[in-house]
């Protein structure tokens, strides 16, 4: 891994948070790889298909909490059926620009996932993140 | 044997003795006083009977009417015998004499027998003294029991008159037999008007409406032989309208089991009923309280949801950009960075904006209301609409018939319906040719509603259920789905007192349904 995560995927269907939240991974240096997807269909579609090659899952997944389609919480019930499949463990954290307590309270039911984030991530809290996972 | 068949062939024969003129030594004067006291006496004693036999013969039902006829022929056989002695002076029967003598000895025996046997009951007779005796004590207490009765009477009487109900009795022939002083409180009627008469006929100068549902009940406590009972509102003497309760009591016959009367006790029940309308105007008002609090903690909910997610996530994209700017050395990249805060800032200001809108709706309570026709508003947006709908081969229908028109806000009811129809155009099925169809109905208490229902995508509820009205709720990975129209749509038909619901199907269809709220005046409007 030479040091650093080698995919991390975003999925969020707001094209500007795409873009700023893929520059700050990118400045963090501690990441090969970003792939995006405009809501959880998407990515499980993504996964689905790419199950067998271990190489193009993503090692660590923002998952935004509100997206058309299919929104956070539906793709980690979807998620947590296929988790068993899947060649490697992946990483996920909720990320919404909500502070409301109930979506962090339910984040934190969920074993699968490792963390609630508050939008922005910001390239310092990124960092922070990755160098725990790597650690 | 012999002898007494001479004795009765010469019964009245004298043969044999003297006259006692001259038997004996009769002065004139003895003879004839013995002669003339006889006859007296016979005289008497004939007289008698006669006034006995009238006496008898007037008092019919006199129990000793055997004793006295035993009197008379005692007495007239003894009569007998003093006649008979007068006679013998002149003509000496003594025969005959004998013969008469002993039928006289029977019946006075006959007669003794008869008093005899008649005395325990003659004790029994009270004399005229007794009787008068009795008779005023009797009549004493007969006084003194009429004069209970008709205290008693007069309580009773005082107590139904005093009786605030309205107490009346019923024959089966449907007449006033009593009704009590009551009814002159409500009614200016008169007593005598009304015992004895019909109840029809009572009515009549009454005009009274509640006639009917009167002698319903009272005919069906006649037949039913059971207690009706009832309410009902009329004017009064003092009262517009006056709240009553009715209880029709029907009387048994204790040997026959028939209804002969009925009983009928009105009692006003005003005072009751209004505290009651007033209870329930006043859970009304705290029903509508709780749902416009209720309302308005949904709207602050909104807004919490509002500024934590629609308000939140573009300033958390500005402050992002900012950042990555303040730190890029890159002239393209900053340059970049510059348009996407453009963009982010563009995305705010909308926000803002129907933030704004929103606001502005939920304030303008008192927005001006005008009489729209449904047709004309759903028809101008089919103008408008042309293009798009001819270009998905959509088939509209509407069936606004049930209720044509209401009177509301015109730009509200315009944004309403272009909503519903965009919607149902934009989120068609790509598999069927779009049907979608408007139509009206009115409930039974007047409430208006207003139906959508399409063939396109449908929505799944048990997903989105909570969220389908909320800002920027998109459902639909769909280039044109912004989430702006149907929080509007909520927002205007709230305000303005209704509510807007939603069935949906995936891949079936959806059907919008909008109750309007202020159906009372859109009676009057139409």
């Amino acid at each position: 891994m030479e040091g650093k995560i080698e995919t991390v995927c975003i999925v969020d269907d707001d094209d500007i948070y795409q873009f700023t939240a893929s520059m700050e991974i990118q400045k963090t240096n501690l990441v090969n790889k970003i792939i995006m997807f405009p809501n959880g269909l998407k990515a499980l579609d993504y996964i689905n298909i790419e199950k067998d090659n271990p190489g193009n899952l993503p090692d660590v997944i923002f998952l935004d909490v509100n997206m058309p389609m299919m929104d956070g919480w539906d793709f980690l019930k979807e998620f947590i059926i296929m988790k068993a499949n899947l060649p490697k463990s992946i990483v996920i954290f909720m990320v919404s620009s909500s502070v409301d307590s109930r979506d962090v309270d339910r984040a934190h039911e969920i074993s699968e996932v490792s963390g609630y984030m508050v939008k922005p991530m910001g390239k310092q809290r990124l960092t922070e993140v990755f160098n725990t996972l790597l650690s | 044997m012999d002898s007494i068949l001479e004795f009765f062939k010469n019964l009245f024969d004298a043969k044999g003795f003297m006259p006692r003129w001259v038997c004996g030594n009769w002065t004139e004067l003895h003879g004839w006083i013995y002669i003339i006291a006889n006859i007296a006496i016979w005289a008497a004693y004939f007289t008698i009977p006669i006034l006995l036999y009238s006496f008898i013969y007037e008092k019919k039902r006199f129990i000793f009417k055997n004793v006295i006829v035993w009197f008379i022929l005692f007495i007239i056989f003894c009569g007998s015998t003093h006649l008979i002695d007068a006679v013998i002076f002149w003509y000496p029967m003594y025969r005959f004499n004998a013969i008469v003598l002993s039928v006289t000895a029977v019946v006075s025996w006959g007669t003794v027998f008869v008093l005899y046997k008649y005395i325990p009951r003659a004790l029994e007779y009270k004399s005229p003294e007794q009787l008068q005796y009795i008779i005023d004590e009797q009549t004493k207490e007969l006084a003194t029991a009429y004069e209970k009765l008709s205290d008693s009477e007069k309580q009773f009487k005082a107590l139904v008159n005093n009786n605030p109900d309205i107490i009346t009795r019923i024959s089966k022939d449907l007449k006033y037999q009593f009704i009590n002083d009551s009814i002159l409180k409500v009614r200016n009627m008169k007593i005598e008007d009304i015992v004895g008469k019909n109840i029809e006929e009572v009515s009549k100068n009454d005009n009274s409406p509640n006639t009917n549902s009167f002698l319903t009940n009272v005919k069906k406590a006649f037949e039913s032989k059971e207690v009706q009972q009832y309410e009902f509102a009329t004017n009064t003497n003092t009262l517009n309208q006056g709240y009553f309760s009715m209880t029709v009591v029907p009387l048994k016959d204790e040997n026959s089991d028939e209804v002969e009367d009925v009983i009928t006790v009105t009692r006003d029940i005003t005072t009751q009923k209004l505290y009651e309308i007033e209870l329930v105007q006043n859970v009304a008002n705290l029903e509508i309280l709780a749902q416009k609090h209720e309302n308005k903690r949904r709207i602050l909910e909104d807004f919490t949801y509002i500024v934590s997610h629609n308000l939140r996530s573009p300033v958390a994209n500005l402050s992002s950009l900012l950042h990555l700017i303040q730190d890029e050395n890159n002239a393209d990249i900053r340059e970049l960075l510059i348009q996407k805060v453009f963009i982010a800032f563009e995305k705010l200001s909308i926000t803002v904006s129907d933030l704004t809108t929103v606001v502005q709706i939920r304030q303008n309570i008192e927005i001006e209301k005008e009489l729209l026709r449904f047709e004309d508003i759903l028809k101008d947006h089919l103008t408008n609409l042309e293009m798009q709908i001819k270009q998905v081969y959509a088939e509209i229908d509407y069936d606004f018939s049930k209720c044509e028109s209401i009177l509301y806000p015109k730009i509200y009811l315009e944004s309403i319906i272009l909503n519903l129809l965009s919607n149902a155009l934009k989120y068609k099925s790509p598999d069927r040719k779009p049907k979608i169809i408007f139509w009206t109905e009115v409930a039974k208490d007047g409430i208006f509603s207003l139906f959508c229902q399409d063939n396109g995508l449908g929505i799944d509820l048990k997903k989105n259920g909570n969220k389908i009205f909320g800002l920027n709720k998109t459902f639909h990975e769909h280039p044109e789905a912004k989430g702006v129209g149907l929080f509007m749509t909520r927002n205007q038909i709230e305000t303005m007192g209704g509510t807007i619901s939603v069935e949906s199907q995936i891949d079936i269809g959806t059907k919008f349904t909008i109750q309007f709220n202020n159906y009372s005046d859109q009676w009057k409007a139409r």
